[in-house]
C-alpha cells in the first residue's frame, strides 16, 4: 500500500467515524491492520535530483569555458541578449497573470536578478575594459530595482539590500557620485515600496521589508562610516530617532513598525554613548567642515523628526520626545565643539541625559511588565560604564555615584507615589463601605469562589471535590462577622452547596485568570406526561333559573370576607352640634 | 506640516510602461558595453607600455592572460592626498618612439588637450601614488598563451593599447616585436599544419597545371 493511499483510507476513517457508520473502536482496529510506513522518508529522489543537477550544471559550465575562446563575442552578447529577452518575458507574463505579491511572483524576481546579474557580467567580460565588482553590483542593482515595485517582490528587496551592502562593504562609495550620500540614494529609492506593500495590506511582506530596510540602513550606515575621517553620531542620531518615530507612527499591534522602534531605540541610544567618549569628539573638532551631503542629509531627517512628532506619532509622547532629544543635545555639542570651545560639557551632559535614558526604560519595563524595556535600561547603563572605563575620561564612579543617586530618586519617587495611592484608597474605601447582606454575601462569595479555584484539583481528582467542599462550609460560617452570625437564612436562599461542589472545576491554565461563573436564572421547564394532563370538559349551558339556584350561599352574618355581601349596619343617630365659631361675628353686628 | 505621501499605485497602464522601459534599459546596457568597447579599439588612440604578462589559473580554464603594468607608480599632482580604491587620472602622453609617457595623476582630469587613463590608487606615500588600471586582460587563446614561457628578462616586452576618454583595451602583446601568439607551440603547429596544407596545396596545384584546360595535350602520333 503506498502513502498516499494510506492517507486517503486514513481520511476516509475519520469520516466514517464521525459519520457513525462505524465505531471509533473498530476504526483504530482498522488502522492497527494496516501496514506501518517507516518513520523518516528520506528523500532519495529529490536528493538524487540536486546532486545530479549539480553535477550536469558544473559539466556544461566546464564544457562551456573549455570552448569559450571559440565562441565570437557577437555570439555571446546575442546569447546573453536573448536570455534576457526570456526574463523579461516571464517578469511580462507574470504581471499578466497577476501574480505580483505571491510565491510565483518572487521566484519569478528572483531568477530575473539572477539572470541580469549573469548577463551584465558576460556582456563586461566580453567586451573587457577593466573589471569593478562595486561598479558591477550597483549596475546590477539599478537594473532588477522595477522589478521589485512590477512583480511586488520582497525577496527581491533583500537581495537588493544585500547587493547595497556589499557595495557600501568593498568601498563603493569612494568613488559614487556624491560619495556615502549614494548610499542614501540607493535606499531612499526603496522608501515607495513600504506605502506599496501597505496598501496592499500585505503584513508578511511588510515584516520582512522592514526587518530589512532597517538591518541594511544601519548596516550601510557603520560601512560608509568606516572610511569616515570622524565617527557620524549626529547623522547617526537623527537617523535613529527618524526611523523610531516612523516606527512610532506605525501600530503598535502591527508587526513591522518592532523592527524600526527598536532598531531606531538602540541606535539613538547608541550615538549617544558614542558622544560620551572624549575620542569620539577629536574627528569633529579636527575635520575642516562636514561635507554638503551629510549637512543636508541631517536636516532633512531633522524636518522629517518633525513633521512625525507632529504627524505621526500621536499617543505615545514622552518616549517620543525623550529619544528626539538626543540629536538635539548631539547638535548642540557638536556646536560647541566646532566653535572651539573644548570641555567636559559634551561628555556629561550626554552621559547624564543617557542615564535618564536609561532609568525611564528601567521604569517603563518594570511599571509596564516589558521586559524588554527593563533589558534595554539596564544595557544602557552597562555599556555607560564600560565606555567610561573604556574611554578613561574621568573617574568611573562618576556613573555609578549617579546611577546610584538617580535610582534611590527613583525608589523614593516610587514609594511617595504608592504610600499616596494607598492612603486615597483607604479613604475612599472607608467612605464607601456599606455592611449590607448582599455586599457581604457577594465577598463572601468571592473569597470562597478564590478559594475552590486556588484549591481545585486536576480533572482526575474532582472525585474528591465534594468532600472537600463540606469540610469548608464550616469554615465559611467561622469567616462570617459576628452580627451575621445571628441572621437566619431560608433554606430556598441558601447556596446549594453539594450541586456546587461535584461541579468539577477545571484546572484554570497559570496564564489566565478565570472568569467567575455568574449564577443561571433559568428555571427548567417541567414537561408532563400527556396522559396526566386533563382533558378540558364540555360545559352545557344552564337556564338562568337554575344557575340562580346554583348561586353561592349568602354568608353569615358578620363575615369578614371582603367579598361577601355586606351586612347593613345599623344607622347611627346624629348628634348635631353648635360650632363654637358659629355664632362669631353676630355680636359685632 | 504635511508628511509627503510618497505611494506609488501605478494604474495598469503605466505599469506596463515602466516595464517596457525597464526592459529597454536592461537591453540598452548590454548594448552599451559592446559599444564602449568597439569605439575604444576604433576611435582608441595607439600607445605601447611595457607590460608583464602572466598566466591566469582557474578551474575552469581561462581565454585571457593577466597583463600587469610594471610602471604603476608616479607623482601625485593635487594637495589632498588620494583615498585607497579611489578613482584617480593618470596624466600621460607619447614619446618620439610611440612609447606611453606618465606625467603624474590627479584627482581630477587633464585640461583640454591631455589625454589620460582612469586607475585606481592602491597605496599613496610621500607624494608618490600607486594605481593599477582597468586593462589588465589580453584575449588569447589558450593553445597559444604558453608563447609567455619564451620571454627572457632582457626582452622587450610592449603592450599595444588603445585608449579613450580614460578607458583602454589591450589590442596585442609583444615580445621583441613579435606578437606573443607567435611564439607558441599551437602558433607553430598551426603553421605545421599550414606548410603541410600548403605542400598538399602545390602538389595539387602541380597536377592542376598539367591538366589546366588552356593546355592543349599532345597529339598521338
Amino acid at each position: 500500500m503506498g502513502k498516499t493511499d494510506k492517507k486517503w483510507l486514513e481520511e476516509q476513517l475519520s469520516e466514517w467515524i464521525h459519520k457513525g457508520w462505524i465505531s471509533a473502536e473498530a476504526g483504530q482496529q482498522i488502522r492497527q491492520t494496516l501496514p506501518a510506513g517507516p518513520a523518516f522518508s528520506v528523500p532519495l529522489l529529490s536528493i538524487i535530483a540536486i546532486v545530479g543537477g549539480s553535477i550536469a550544471g558544473m559539466v556544461l559550465i566546464w564544457i562551456i569555458s573549455s570552448l569559450w575562446y571559440q565562441i565570437s563575442p557577437t555570439a555571446r552578447i546575442v546569447t546573453a541578449a536573448v536570455f534576457l529577452l526570456l526574463s523579461q518575458a516571464s517578469v511580462g507574463f507574470a504581471m499578466f497573470r497577476d501574480r505580483q505579491g505571491t510565491w510565483v511572483g518572487e521566484l519569478v524576481a528572483v531568477v530575473h536578478a539572477l539572470v541580469v546579474g549573469s548577463v551584465v557580467a558576460v556582456a563586461q567580460q566580453t567586451f573587457y575594459v577593466g573589471w569593478d565588482t562595486a561598479s558591477f553590483l550597483v549596475v546590477c542593482a539599478l537594473l532588477c530595482l522595477p522589478a521589485i515595485y512590477l512583480l511586488r517582490s520582497v525577496c527581491l528587496v533583500v537581495v537588493y539590500a544585500l547587493a547595497v551592502l556589499c557595495w557600501a562593504a568593498i568601498g563603493g562609495p569612494v568613488d559614487a557620485p556624491g560619495g556615502a550620500a549614494f548610499i542614501w540614494v540607493l535606499l531612499v529609492v526603496l522608501v515607495p515600496f513600504y506605502r506599496l506593500l501597505q496598501k496592499n495590506q500585505d503584513e508578511v511582506r511588510l515584516a520582512i521589508y522592514s526587518w530589512t530596510i532597517t538591518i541594511t540602513v544601519f548596516a550601510a550606515f557603520g560601512l560608509a562610516a568606516l572610511d569616515s575621517a570622524y565617527i557620524p553620531f549626529l547623522l547617526l542620531a537623527t537617523l535613529a530617532v527618524a526611523i523610531m518615530l516612523t516606527g512610532y507612527s506605525i501600530d503598535i499591534r502591527k508587526a513591522w513598525g518592532v523592527p524600526f522602534r527598536w532598531f531606531g531605540r538602540c541606535a539613538a541610544a547608541g550615538s549617544l554613548l558614542i558622544s560620551a567618549l572624549p575620542a569620539s569628539w577629536y574627528g569633529v573638532a579636527d575635520i575642516q567642515g562636514f561635507h554638503w551631503t551629510t549637512t543636508a542629509v541631517t536636516v532633512v531627517l531633522f524636518m522629517s523628526i518633525l513633521a512625525l512628532l507632529v504627524k505621526g506619532v500621536k499617543k505615545r509622547l514622552w518616549g517620543p520626545v525623550l529619544y528626539a532629544g538626543i540629536p538635539v543635545i548631539l547638535a548642540a555639542e557638536t556646536i560647541l565643539v566646532r566653535n572651539g570651545l573644548y570641555s567636559s560639557v559634551p561628555l556629561i551632559v550626554s552621559s547624564l541625559y543617557l542615564i535618564a535614558i536609561g532609568f525611564y526604560e528601567m521604569v517603563q519595563g518594570y511599571q509596564g511588565g516589558r521586559t524588554n524595556h527593563l533589558k534595554f535600561g539596564l544595557s544602557i547603563l552597562v555599556c555607560l560604564i564600560i565606555a567610561v572605563f573604556w574611554g578613561g575620561s574621568f573617574s568611573p564612579l562618576v556613573p555609578v555615584v549617579g546611577i546610584i543617586i538617580l535610582a534611590l530618586l527613583i525608589f523614593q519617587i516610587r514609594r511617595t507615589s504608592r504610600q499616596r495611592k494607598d492612603t486615597a484608597e483607604r479613604v475612599r474605601h472607608r467612605t464607601e463601605i456599606r455592611h449590607k447582606v448582599t455586599t457581604v454575601r457577594s465577598e463572601r462569595k468571592k473569597r470562597s469562589s478564590h478559594r475552590r479555584r486556588a484549591a481545585a484539583p486536576p480533572v482526575a481528582e474532582t472525585e474528591a471535590a465534594p468532600a472537600e467542599a463540606s469540610a469548608q462550609e464550616p469554615l465559611q460560617e467561622e469567616e462570617l462577622p459576628e452580627w451575621m452570625k445571628e441572621l437566619h437564612l431560608p433554606d430556598s436562599l441558601q447556596e446549594p452547596a453539594a450541586p456546587e461542589a461535584e461541579i468539577p472545576v477545571p484546572a484554570a491554565p497559570r496564564s489566565v485568570i478565570q472568569k467567575e461563573t455568574e449564577p443561571s436564572h433559568f428555571v427548567p421547564p417541567v414537561f408532563h406526561n400527556p396522559d396526566d394532563i386533563p382533558l378540558p370538559q364540555v360545559t352545557v349551558p344552564q337556564p338562568r333559573r337554575a344557575a340562580r339556584t346554583q348561586q353561592p350561599a349568602k354568608p353569615a352574618a358578620g363575615s369578614t370576607s371582603p367579598w361577601g355581601t355586606p351586612v347593613a349596619k345599623p344607622k347611627r343617630e346624629k348628634h348635631f352640634t353648635h360650632s363654637p365659631w358659629s355664632t362669631e361675628g353676630e355680636n359685632e353686628k | 506640516m504635511k508628511v509627503p505621501n510618497l505611494t506609488f499605485s501605478p494604474g495598469r497602464g503605466f505599469r506596463w510602461g515602466v516595464f517596457f522601459l525597464a526592459a529597454v534599459i536592461q537591453l540598452g546596457a548590454l548594448g552599451y558595453f559592446g559599444w564602449r568597447w568597439h569605439n575604444i579599439t576604433v576611435d582608441g588612440i595607439p600607445y605601447q607600455w611595457q607590460c608583464v604578462p602572466r598566466l591566469e589559473l582557474s578551474g575552469f580554464g581561462t581565454d585571457y592572460m593577466r597583463v600587469v603594468f610594471p610602471e604603476d607608480t608616479t607623482t601625485w599632482l593635487d594637495a589632498d592626498p588620494p583615498e585607497e580604491q579611489e578613482t584617480i587620472y593618470v596624466h600621460i602622453s607619447r614619446n618620439d618612439q610611440g612609447l606611453m609617457e606618465i606625467k603624474g595623476a590627479s584627482a581630477s582630469k587633464p585640461l583640454i588637450g591631455g589625454d589620460y587613463m582612469e586607475a585606481k590608487v592602491v597605496a599613496f606615500h610621500d607624494g608618490k601614488v600607486q594605481f593599477q588600471v582597468g586593462f589588465d586582460r589580453y584575449r588569447i587563446a589558450p593553445d597559444k598563451s604558453d608563447g609567455i614561457y619564451d620571454i627572457a628578462p632582457n626582452d622587450s616586452v610592449l603592450a599595444s593599447i588603445r585608449i579613450k576618454h580614460g578607458l583602454g583595451v589591450i589590442e596585442g602583446i609583444y615580445v621583441n616585436g613579435i606578437p606573443i601568439e607567435s611564439s607558441s607551440n599551437g602558433a607553430a603547429m598551426e603553421a605545421a599544419r599550414a606548410k603541410q596544407q600548403g605542400q598538399d596545396k602545390t602538389k595539387t596545384a602541380n597536377k592542376k597545371s598539367l591538366v589546366e584546360t588552356g593546355m592543349v595535350p599532345p597529339k598521338e602520333e
